[in-house]
């Protein structure tokens, strides 16, 4: 009886004809973590089991659920479950997870959800918690938020321990020796007498036993890998250009395709004529898809020429579609009937503003953004009779599936799709259009593996992009001190415009509108912050840091306004202000490594800005000079505290990459519209920073919160309003919309 | 047709031939001077600063080229990117609008004393008539290299998308050739 039960669990723990033969070991949670109260509360059998350890014969293979877009997860989530198994992670292999409700991520479902993150209340946990249990119960699989670290950290540790101690349950049998004689090491259990029992030796014996879940994970005091630098374990495959991405596929019988659909998004094709492109050297099909054309040809430098000779009659734009109109239209939604939500309401605004004589306003806005991930969208896609198989970087494999299967009409359990490396992503995989296009293609030529890419230009013209957004500020003083600050921000609705992408309702008030200004740990007598939710234009979608990204743009800068107005120094008043202790640390921090309050000499500036956002607060000064041939950007400070670092390398990268993200968008993007399409098509006229302007980053990370949180998107919040706040010091010009390069050249 | 024009006016008399020459000349440098002083030239002819231009590419505004490429005294960028790195020396239609261009000749910028950015007229129609600060060429060597190179074959026509000079390359090297004849005078002359 047991036996049957064992191998019942076991084949559902496995779940793939791949990996017969091994043995896969889960975590059971039923009792486990008492920090989240509704775990306490499951049924018997209502259980997270969570493949992530598998031995065969032919090694150790490390499943790593969540996607790798660039940030170093596959890494961290490998050392997390290594740490715990005891294995080199230069022996092993390292596998995304095939699309599986088992990998739900617990932890990205509570960013949605009105909570503070500095809220450690019994209503904010019991908030977590159900966040989570939804996320279980719908299985819901998907890499963002930053949440990779913070719903990996115990889970897959477990995952480790519980393969380890299997492991050595097995030895045990094979031994005869009981559990204190053994000891594990480097990817092997170890005898007294010196003897090495591989654990691929021992897997098939452990796979005739039940996991042993009764485990204890080690202290950190022992960690071999969290805490420490680590290698990345993709860093000599991208060092050497080796790293296999969706554009290197290659097939047998692979034919090669690109798009164009209309850059309206949803105006539809009245007509196009395709015989150019058909006539074209290498040219094999010309096939109609939802709102354009596919051109399938020899090579994709050959589909992408005759993509070029389409001459496509395109519909209108169903959407406001002219840059002006849009953002008259985010203007004119300050009304009561949109009123969003309003999280922040302490004191009596309306009354300190009433009272005041000198009343501080101040408009600000910020522009659409593309993700323009290094590599542009790619798949592919081979369709037969019996099943779809799809093979691309994605951040929503479940959803991806759903999407397909309801396009196709096939049974999802025909549909095979196999998770590879992203070459970026910036919240851009979160979107499986470009999928759902390939298989569409695919479907017209059966049998045949169908690599689809996108040009860069195609990829500009069909972005998701973040969202436009105008926030009204308003603020007094009494006593020379800041009494009281109300942020309105209108913009129209992320979470409305991409969860119906996902098939997934959208419900109630969309805190992506707020995020990052409702929640900051400021203690301000009347203090407000409402959104507004304008009405749905360009679809648009997650962008590294989300809400936040303008939001915290928003309030820093109006913060410093009110900093100065009340001649307070923007350091001080922060501090003062301030009510929670691990953000107050930041703060200090980078006051210290600032050296905040030198003299920097003529022509020079520094800006503080600190923004709270996916739990972290990150604190950052920028330092400026103002040159005869405009603002250059000399050093940023960076403090951020995630409660613990994982790997000190990843982490410095994450925060400087973010830094430089913002910072680059900051001074030179936007994407402006015409007639629904973006005017912007390549990376000439949406500019990184480039390596000259790059400042000097420094990077402190601190570790004073009990909650471990990740860093892949907080560090870009507080950049855009640290170098606007460092500008204004420099120069004494305040500029309230991005790019700032409208008002200032940068060098 | 041009040439044609001068000989006729320089057999019609010295006196009236004189004068008739020297306006033919500075209307022939007016136009010269509409040509180098287009972005398409003073965008590399910038002299001791090295630092190639990006004005007038038909997208931002005007500013220094962005790689940060400084030419330096190699005048190809030895010393930090070379041109190039993106400028490959090959023929190409130049088709793609924001695309490096790439011409039949080794990328590089003109000499130091050939800067033209920012210069008046009358400082570039000196600085073109002495052969110190003219790359020692005598006018039928200015013409002859306006014919023969890549570089100014490309400022013409630049490809897709690219400001060039409201002229043609065959009427710039009629007014080199005509300006000459004139004794290439200048506005400042007495």
């Amino acid at each position: 009886m047991g036996r049957i039960k064992t191998i019942a669990r076991r084949s559902f723990l496995v779940g793939s004809a791949a990996v017969l033969g091994g043995v896969a070991f889960g975590t059971y949670l039923v009792r486990k973590p008492i920090d989240n109260p509704l775990l306490d509360n499951l049924a018997e059998g209502d259980a997270a089991l969570t493949p992530y350890v598998l031995i065969n014969a032919d090694g150790i293979t490390l499943i790593t659920p969540r996607a790798d877009v660039g940030q170093g997860s596959y890494s961290v989530q490998a050392h997390l479950i290594a740490e715990e198994l005891d294995v080199d992670l230069t022996q092993v292999r390292i596998e995304h997870g095939t699309p599986s409700a088992a990998y739900f991520n617990g932890v990205v479902a509570a960013e949605a959800m009105p909570i503070a993150a500095t809220s450690d209340t019994f209503l904010a946990q019991q908030g977590r918690g159900a966040a989570y249990a939804l996320s279980k119960v719908l299985g819901l699989q998907i890499t963002g938020g930053s949440s990779t670290v913070p719903d990996a950290y115990e889970k897959l540790r477990l995952a480790g321990a519980v393969a380890r101690e299997t492991l050595v349950a097995a030895a045990m049998q094979q031994t005869g020796l009981d559990r204190a004689a053994l000891k594990t090491e480097d990817g092997a259990v170890m005898t007294p007498d010196g003897t090495r029992i591989d654990y691929t030796a021992l897997a098939q014996i452990a796979a005739t036993l039940d996991p042993v879940e009764d485990v204890t994970l080690r202290d950190p005091a022992s960690w071999k890998y969290i805490g420490k630098p680590q290698m990345r374990t993709d860093v000599i495959a991208k060092s050497t250009g080796t790293q296999t991405y969706g554009v290197d596929l290659r097939f047998d019988g692979m034919v090669y395709a690109t798009t164009r659909t209309n850059p309206a998004r949803g105006g539809g094709i009245k007509g196009f004529d395709g015989a150019l492109a058909q006539s074209m050297r290498g040219v094999l099909h010309v096939l109609p898809i939802t709102d354009g054309v596919a051109v399938v040809a020899d090579n994709t430098w050959r589909a992408f020429q005759a993509a070029d000779a389409l001459d496509c009659d395109w519909g209108p734009a169903l959407y406001i579609g002219d840059t002006q109109a849009q953002f008259d239209a985010v203007a004119a939604s300050y009304t009561k009937d949109l009123q969003d939500s309003r999280f922040r309401d302490d004191g009596d605004v309306d009354e300190a503003l009433r009272a005041s004589q000198d009343m501080t306003q101040a408009e600000y806005r910020v522009p659409y953004l593309a993700h323009a991930p290094l590599e542009p969208m790619s798949v592919v896609v081979t369709v037969t009779d019996a099943r779809i198989d799809i093979w691309t970087g994605t951040q929503i494999p479940g959803f991806l599936i759903d999407n397909v299967a309801r396009l196709t009409g096939r049974d999802a359990a025909q549909i095979h799709l196999h998770v590879i490396m992203s070459g970026g992503s910036f919240g851009r995989r979160l979107e499986d259009d470009y999928v759902l296009q390939a298989v569409e293609i695919a479907a017209q030529i059966p049998d045949t593996p169908v690599k689809m890419i996108w040009s860069r230009e195609e990829d500009f013209s069909h972005d998701f992009p973040r969202t436009l957004g105008i926030a009204k500020a308003r603020g007094s003083l009494k006593n020379g001190q800041i009494e009281s600050f109300d942020l309105s921000i209108a913009c129209p609705s992320t979470s409305e415009s991409s969860l119906v992408r996902m098939g997934q309702p959208a419900i109630g008030p969309d805190i992506v509108i707020v995020a990052g200004a409702w929640d900051q740990p400021y203690a301000i007598p009347n203090y407000r912050v409402t959104g507004y939710r304008a009405p749905q234009m360009v679809p648009i979608s997650s962008w590294r840091s989300v809400g936040a990204s303008g939001n915290g743009f928003f309030h820093e800068s109006f913060l410093d306004e009110m900093c100065h107005a009340a001649g307070a120094d923007p350091m001080e008043e922060r501090l003062r202000l301030c009510r929670h202790e691990p953000t107050q640390k930041v703060l200090e921090a980078v006051a210290e490594m600032s050296d905040w309050g030198s003299d920097l000499g003529p022509g020079r500036g520094r800006g503080v800005a600190m923004t709270l956002s996916f739990g972290v607060p990150v604190a950052e000064v920028v330092e400026v000079t103002n040159t005869s041939e405009g603002i250059r950007i000399d050093k940023v400070f960076v403090a951020a505290e995630v409660g613990r670092i994982i790997d000190p390398i990843n982490f410095e990268a994450q925060v400087t990459g973010g830094v430089i993200w913002a910072l680059g968008h900051a001074m030179n993007c936007e994407l402006t519209y015409k007639d629904g399409a973006p005017e912007q098509a390549n990376y000439h006229d949406y500019e990184g920073m480039r390596l000259y302007q790059t400042p000097q980053i420094m990077v402190r990370g601190l570790e004073n919160n009990k909650e471990i949180r990740g860093i892949g998107e907080p560090a870009v919040p507080p950049a855009a309003p640290a170098l606007a706040n460092a500008i204004f010091a420099a120069t004494g010009q305040r500029i309230r919309e991005m790019p700032l390069n409208k008002h200032v050249r940068f060098v | 047709m041009r040439a044609l024009v001068i000989v006729l006016v320089l057999a019609a008399g010295p006196g009236l031939a004189q004068d008739t020459s020297r306006q033919i000349g500075l209307d022939a440098w007016d136009r010269i001077f509409s040509v180098t002083s287009h972005p398409r030239c003073t965008n590399c002819h910038v002299g001791e600063g090295g630092q190639p231009m990006w004005n007038a590419l038909g997208y931002g505004e005007n500013r220094t080229h962005g790689m940060n490429v400084r030419a330096d005294q190699s005048r190809i960028g030895a010393e930090s990117i070379p041109c190039r790195t993106c400028h490959i020396s090959a023929e190409n239609r130049n088709a793609t609008p924001h695309a490096a261009p790439q011409i039949d000749d080794a990328w590089r910028l003109p000499p130091i004393e050939l800067a033209w950015l920012g210069k008046s007229s009358a400082e570039v129609c000196a600085q073109l008539r002495n052969p110190e600060t003219n790359d020692d060429n005598t006018i039928a060597e200015l013409a002859e290299h306006l014919r023969n190179s890549a570089f100014v074959s490309w400022g013409f026509n630049p490809g897709a998308g690219r400001e060039a000079p409201q002229t043609s390359l065959a009427m710039m090297v009629d007014d080199v050739l005509a300006w000459g004849a004139a004794g290439t005078p200048c506005a400042q002359d007495q």
